[in-house]
Formats: structure tokens, C-alpha cells, sequence
């Protein structure tokens, strides 16, 4: 069998009474940026923990390229973990943490001697452009500096795979935009294996080669961005993916009428084939194209309320609440809508996806 | 709803050196007003002044016409909320609402009554009885949220008030902010360090720097016409394309001659330019203001090849080393681009941003 590079064999995980994994089967290919999506406590940090050896696995294996690595200890993976808090030593100086992996025990042999180390920090330092910044403390750099300096230690052992945890998560706006480009540009010239572990979509939709969507512990969608962004096969990925995020509700269907709050919608027979048992339950994904809206009332219209707005780039994006339900719609930012003013919505209907309520799974679109 | 006018407002906490210097700011009624800025611009500063929690140095601060200079904190009637939000910890959140109104030393039954109706209003009806510490973030600041509205105050003062959150509460609470500022018809004065925060919910930002006002504007023109070059980097999602290079007149139009390489720009559009040095200029393009061609279109178009994609929503920012240099293009999703591709691409001049060697930008015809 042709296996991948990175093999989860039906791996579980359990804490106390907390079950992470159950039989989890995951397969990774080599040298892409892998993006592990979903939200706190998924399970996404503890599957790059596993993969580094700082947590036992209760059944299951994990191979890489074949070998099994439940016997190979931590340091022996030849794996790199940079932490979301970057766990720099505050008494060190930069020179001195990047140095800090090479001066260990096992790697005697290879860098015997203060030349050999002071090369390969030279030579890292230089990538990540902190070379000016060698003899500083660390306490005494900026946060992309230290950023930098954690990214650095992580990658002098010349790792195969890199495990990052939530690494943008403290930089601001304009810093985190920088770091990813760089992130990607290392892991394109080190031709090395990238995963990356974050709970921001935008985030991985930007840097990934390919995205796996975490939920509960499991894989509900792995593929590339623009496949995630126009295919999600689940109605978690679809309100997740994507920008702005969809609004899902769940809707009533009826021979060839769909009814979304007031407003009927017919659809071709050709369609109606595809949906094989009408009298189950499911969502409709609305995102801002598929909705209209009108201050003056229309036929087949739904009511709502702008709840509030906000400016995103340069369009206006409206929060409209429709009973209990929430909608976003973006307009232009010139638009003078007011909060709490009455407005009529129909739908554009084209590519409109719908889910089925009982597993979440795609079920057909119009 | 209360007008608010700085008028030559300069702090100076030690007699030498200004946090603010000479701040003209006019805020109208109604309105709600970003002061935006990196650390130490004087954006807090300002703030502090109107709420009567510093001292003015010179000028004056008046509300409605009057000056304020010489009334208490007290006696100012404006609702404050911090960063922090400066929550009793040993009181419950009932209790914490009720403070502003003791201290006003209103009838219990009556405190009782609105702190339930604010309550209700930020939906926090459930955790009254709670105290601060068994709050979750989002909670808490909505308490802090409820204790400033139950003043009664038409002024609101908001010091970050997102600063520590979680970042999806940070976009939630952004817009609840922009529909309570509106539904209480209040004038606000929001303070941020964050663009992307202060352009989601301001009429107006004025962006601050080292203590001096830079510009004043509603996002639009900040984008399109920022005074000078700092406001120009400061504003804007992604960061502005600086190009530096000198300018030729050439019959009707001018001629930018791009620093350290071949390529020309012609610049049509009406530009006056008095006095100023043509030899060191820097032109802003925004990632936006750039059209990707099939082929050569026009004397602008230009070459380049494609060192990184980024998906952003459903555009895409291509990181491109060009005949101008390294730049970013913001583009819709037409066709799949690939890393190593050679595109074309030609700048938009519409709004034309050229900056001296001070950072002016030249092309303002106010």
C-alpha cells in the first residue's frame, strides 16, 4: 500500500473521563503546510502532542514514513514544537536560545564544539533576520522578535516536521500578516512538513497547502482552501469557512417549495431527484449573496430588524435579526441603514447549499 | 446629544515634553469618534482630560459650549469604561450595577428596577447574582457595559475596551457597542490602538501620532486621501505598497520614475505640486488599487511574478516581485494563480498618494 508520510492508525486519547480521540485515522502527506481548524478543545493541540511524543497514546500508532513512533523518544522524532507562548529563557540571550537545542546530550557528536553551534545559529539567525539581534536578552526584543527567536530554536535541529501551536495568536494585526508570509516562505525553502494549529479560519485559509476542520475530536473536512471554501461537505465547514461566515437555519421543505422564515422558494423537479427523502430535516447556509434586501416591502419577503452594523474594509456589513436568527449581509458602506429599522428580505437562490439536520452532511444545492 | 470641541489641548506631565500638543478635535453630537493610535500617540491622555481624570495644560475642553476645564470628574456627567474593566471584585454584578446610582442617591426600589432593565438589555439578567471573578471575559465587560450605561450619561468614554478579550468576543461585542452608542443616542469617544477595530465602528477616526492630531476623517477618505504617510500606513487592512522614485512633468503629465529600476509611471491625473523636492518622492498604492491583466493594456502595465498567495475571504493578496519592486495585489478570485507565475498587472491613479520626503502627501487640493 502506498502510504502517506505521516500515518495516525487509529489512534485514541483519553484524560481522566475526558475522551479526545476515538479510533482516529489520519493520513498527511510530506513537505505541504498543513492547517489543523476548529475550535477550543477539539482535540487540535493534543494531536500535535501526540506527534511529538509529550503525550502517550492509549491505542493506536503513529507511523512517519512507515516507522512506528510509539517506542522513539521525544528527542528522537526529529520533530520541532514552537508554543503559542513561545517559551523562550528569559535570562538568555538570543544567541543563547537558538544555541540551547544544540548543546543538549544527543547532539554532542554532531556539534562538538562552539564553532560548529555558533554556524548553524549564524546561519538561522540570518533566515529570520534577528542576526543584529544575537547578544540581546530576550526580555528585551519585541514580540515578533521573540517570535522570531522561538521560530528559530525550533527549526537550528533542522527538523523534518514543524508543529506550531496557535503561533500568530499574540502578534497584532500587521505583525501577524507579516509572520505568516514568512512562516510560509520557510517552510517553501526548508521543503519541510508544517503543521499548524489554529482556530482562526482566515489564518489557514491564508497560508495552508491543505486545511484539516476538527470538531469534537473528529475530522469533519480536510482539503485544500478553495475546496473548504466552495465545497464544504458539512454545514460546520460551511459556517466556519469563508468570509463573512454563512448563517445556517434550519428550513422546511415541502414537494418543490423550500420555506426559509416567511419566504417560499420554488425549485425545478430536475432538482427535486437529488433530495431523496423530502420529509427529513435540514439547514440552509445563507451567506451575503444569497440575500436581498429592501426597505420598502416586496412579495415573498421576510421580515427583519437591523440589529447593528460594522464597517469591514470598505463595505458596510449589516447584522439583521430575523426572530431568534442572526443573518449577515454586506452592502455598500455608503448605505445609511439604521439599528432597529424594519427591513424586507427575499433570497437569491443560486448555489444555495443545503444540509442534512440529522448528520450535518451536504445534501444537495440549488 | 452632547458636541464635545477640544480647543488647543496640550497635556505635558512633566513641563518638557508634550503627551499631547496643541489637539483641536471637534466632535459632533451624536457622533462616535475613534481615537486611534500607537502606544504613547496621547490618545489616552486626551481621553482622561474630558473625563476629568487629568489635568489640562493649556486650552480649553467645553461640552455644549461650556468649558469643563474647572468642573469635577463627578459633575461632568460622562460614562466611563477601561480596559480592565474595573469591576468590584467583592460585589455582585447587581451591585456593581447599582454603584453609579447610589452615589446619585436614587430610591432602592427605582435602582432595582433599572439595573433590570439594563440588565436585560445586554442579556446579563442571568448572572446578576454572580460576582466579577465567576464571570468569563465577554460577561465581564458587558457588566462594565451595563455599569456605564446606567448613568444615564449622553457622554460615553471608552478607553479599549476590547483590549483584553477573545477575539470572536471582540467582534461580537464591537457591533453590540455600535447599537448601544446608537440606541442610547449618546456621543462617543472610543479609544483603539486597533485600525481594524476602530474602522468597524466609527463615524470619524482621528488618527494620533507622538501626540499630535494627523487627520481627522471618515475611513473612506482616510484611505483615499490620507494627509500624510503615517496615516496612510497606519489605516487600511492590508499594509500600503510605498514606492519611492522621482517625478518628471511631461507635456499634460507628470512621469514617476521608479528608484533603482526602469519602469515609469504615467501619472495623468490633475496633480499641484509647488515647491517640493521632485527627486524624493514616494508613491502609496494600495494592495486594492491594482487591476490583473491578461495582457499589456496600457503604458502602466506591469510585470511580475508571484512569490506567495494568500487567500483572504473569498479575494486573494498575491505577494508579487515586480518592475516596482516587492508589492501586494489584492484580487478577486478569477483564476487560480499559481506560486512562479508571471502575471500583468496595472496601478490605479484615482486616488493619487504621493508623499515628499517629509511624508506630506501632495496631492490634497484642499
Amino acid at each position: 500500500m502506498n502510504k502517506k508520510y505521516i500515518n495516525f492508525n487509529s489512534i485514541s486519547k483519553k484524560y481522566d473521563d475526558l475522551q479526545i480521540f476515538d479510533n482516529l485515522s489520519l493520513e498527511i502527506e510530506k513537505s505541504k503546510y498543513i492547517c489543523i481548524v476548529g475550535p477550543s478543545g477539539c482535540g487540535k493541540t493534543t494531536l500535535l502532542r501526540l506527534l511529538a511524543g509529550l503525550e502517550n497514546i492509549q491505542s493506536g500508532n503513529i507511523e512517519i514514513n512507515g516507522v512506528n513512533l510509539n517506542k522513539i523518544s521525544v528527542i528522537d522524532r526529529n520533530i520541532s514544537f514552537a508554543f503559542q507562548n513561545y517559551a523562550l529563557y528569559p535570562h538568555l540571550t538570543v544567541f543563547d536560545n537558538l544555541a540551547f537545542p544544540l548543546k543538549s546530550k544527543t547532539r554532542k557528536q554532531k556539534y562538538p564544539n562552539k564553532e560548529s553551534i555558533a554556524k548553524e545559529v549564524n546561519a538561522i539567525s540570518n533566515l529570520l533576520e534577528i542576526n543584529d539581534l544575537l547578544d540581546r536578552k530576550v526580555n528585551m526584543i519585541s514580540g515578533g522578535q521573540q517570535q522570531r527567536t522561538s521560530l528559530g530554536r525550533a527549526l537550528i535541529t533542522k527538523p523534518d516536521i514543524l508543529l506550531l501551536d496557535e503561533p500568530l495568536t499574540h502578534l497584532d494585526a500587521k505583525l501577524r500578516y507579516s509572520t505568516r508570509i514568512e512562516l510560509k516562505k520557510i517552510q517553501r525553502l526548508l521543503n519541510i512538513s508544517v503543521l499548524h494549529v489554529t482556530h482562526d479560519q482566515q489564518e489557514a485559509l491564508a497560508v495552508a497547502d491543505h486545511i484539516i476542520i476538527f470538531e469534537k475530536g473528529k475530522i469533519i473536512q480536510q482539503d485544500t482552501p478553495l475546496n473548504l471554501l466552495y465545497n464544504p461537505n458539512h454545514y460546520l465547514v460551511d459556517k466556519i469557512i469563508g468570509d463573512p461566515p454563512s448563517s445556517i437555519l434550519e428550513c422546511k421543505i415541502t414537494d418543490n417549495k423550500i420555506q426559509i422564515f416567511d419566504t417560499i422558494i420554488k425549485f425545478e423537479n430536475t432538482k427535486r431527484d437529488s433530495i431523496k427523502n423530502v420529509s427529513e430535516k435540514f439547514y440552509v447556509s445563507l451567506k451575503s449573496k444569497n440575500i436581498v434586501i429592501s426597505e420598502t416591502k416586496k412579495e415573498n419577503s421576510s421580515v427583519g430588524e437591523v440589529y447593528s452594523y460594522e464597517v469591514i474594509g470598505k463595505e458596510k456589513q449589516l447584522i439583521i435579526k430575523v426572530g431568534k436568527f442572526t443573518l449577515k449581509h454586506r452592502t455598500n458602506i455608503n448605505y445609511n441603514y439604521k439599528i432597529n429599522q424594519k427591513i424586507f428580505i427575499t433570497f437569491e437562490t443560486e448555489n444555495l447549499r443545503f444540509y442534512y439536520k440529522k448528520n450535518g452532511k451536504f445534501a444537495f444545492t440549488i | 446629544m452632547p458636541n464635545i470641541v477640544f480647543h488647543n489641548i496640550t497635556k505635558s506631565y512633566d513641563g518638557i515634553n508634550d503627551a499631547v500638543n496643541n489637539l483641536n478635535l471637534n466632535i459632533k453630537e451624536g457622533e462616535l469618534i475613534t481615537i486611534l493610535g500607537p502606544s504613547g500617540c496621547g490618545k489616552s491622555s486626551s481621553l482622561r482630560m474630558l473625563a476629568g481624570l487629568e489635568s489640562i495644560t493649556k486650552g480649553e475642553i467645553s461640552i455644549d459650549g461650556t468649558v469643563i476645564n474647572n468642573v469635577l470628574a463627578e459633575d461632568r456627567n460622562i460614562a466611563m469604561v477601561f480596559e480592565n474593566f474595573a469591576l468590584y471584585p467583592h460585589l455582585n454584578v447587581a451591585n456593581n450595577l447599582s454603584m453609579p446610582l447610589i452615589a446619585k442617591k436614587l430610591q432602592k426600589k427605582e435602582i432595582a428596577q433599572k439595573v433590570n432593565e439594563i440588565a436585560k438589555l445586554l442579556e446579563i439578567s442571568d448572572q446578576l447574582k454572580k460576582k466579577p471573578n465567576q464571570l468569563s471575559g465577554g460577561q465581564r465587560q458587558r457588566v462594565a457595559l451595563a455599569r456605564c450605561l446606567i448613568k444615564q450619561s449622553k457622554i460615553f468614554l471608552m478607553d479599549e475596551p476590547l483590549g483584553h478579550l477573545e477575539a470572536y468576543l471582540r467582534l461580537l461585542l464591537r457591533t453590540e457597542i455600535r447599537r448601544i452608542h446608537e440606541t442610547e443616542e449618546a456621543t462617543t469617544v472610543y479609544i483603539t490602538h486597533d485600525q481594524e477595530e476602530a474602522a468597524s465602528l466609527s463615524d470619524r477616526i482621528a488618527v494620533m501620532n507622538q501626540g499630535k492630531l494627523q487627520q481627522v476623517d471618515t475611513l473612506v477618505n482616510l484611505l483615499d486621501k490620507p494627509h500624510n504617510k503615517f496615516v496612510a500606513q497606519f489605516i487600511g487592512n492590508f499594509p500600503i505598497n510605498l514606492i519611492k522614485g522621482f517625478l518628471l512633468s511631461e507635456n499634460e503629465s507628470y512621469i514617476f520614475s521608479v528608484e533603482n529600476t526602469s519602469s515609469k509611471l504615467i501619472i495623468k491625473e490633475n496633480i499641484k505640486l509647488k515647491n517640493t523636492d521632485l527627486s524624493n518622492l514616494t508613491i502609496g498604492i494600495r494592495p486594492e488599487d491594482f487591476t490583473i491583466e491578461d495582457n499589456i493594456t496600457n503604458q502602466n502595465t506591469l510585470k511580475g511574478e508571484i512569490l506567495n498567495i494568500e487567500l483572504i475571504g473569498d479575494k486573494c493578496l498575491i505577494n508579487l516581485d515586480s518592475q516596482l519592486g516587492n508589492i501586494n495585489i489584492l484580487s478577486n478570485f478569477s483564476k487560480e494563480y499559481k506560486i512562479n507565475d508571471k502575471i500583468f498587472f496595472t496601478p490605479s491613479f484615482k486616488f493619487l498618494k504621493l508623499f515628499n520626503s517629509e511624508g506630506m502627501n501632495l496631492n490634497l487640493n484642499e
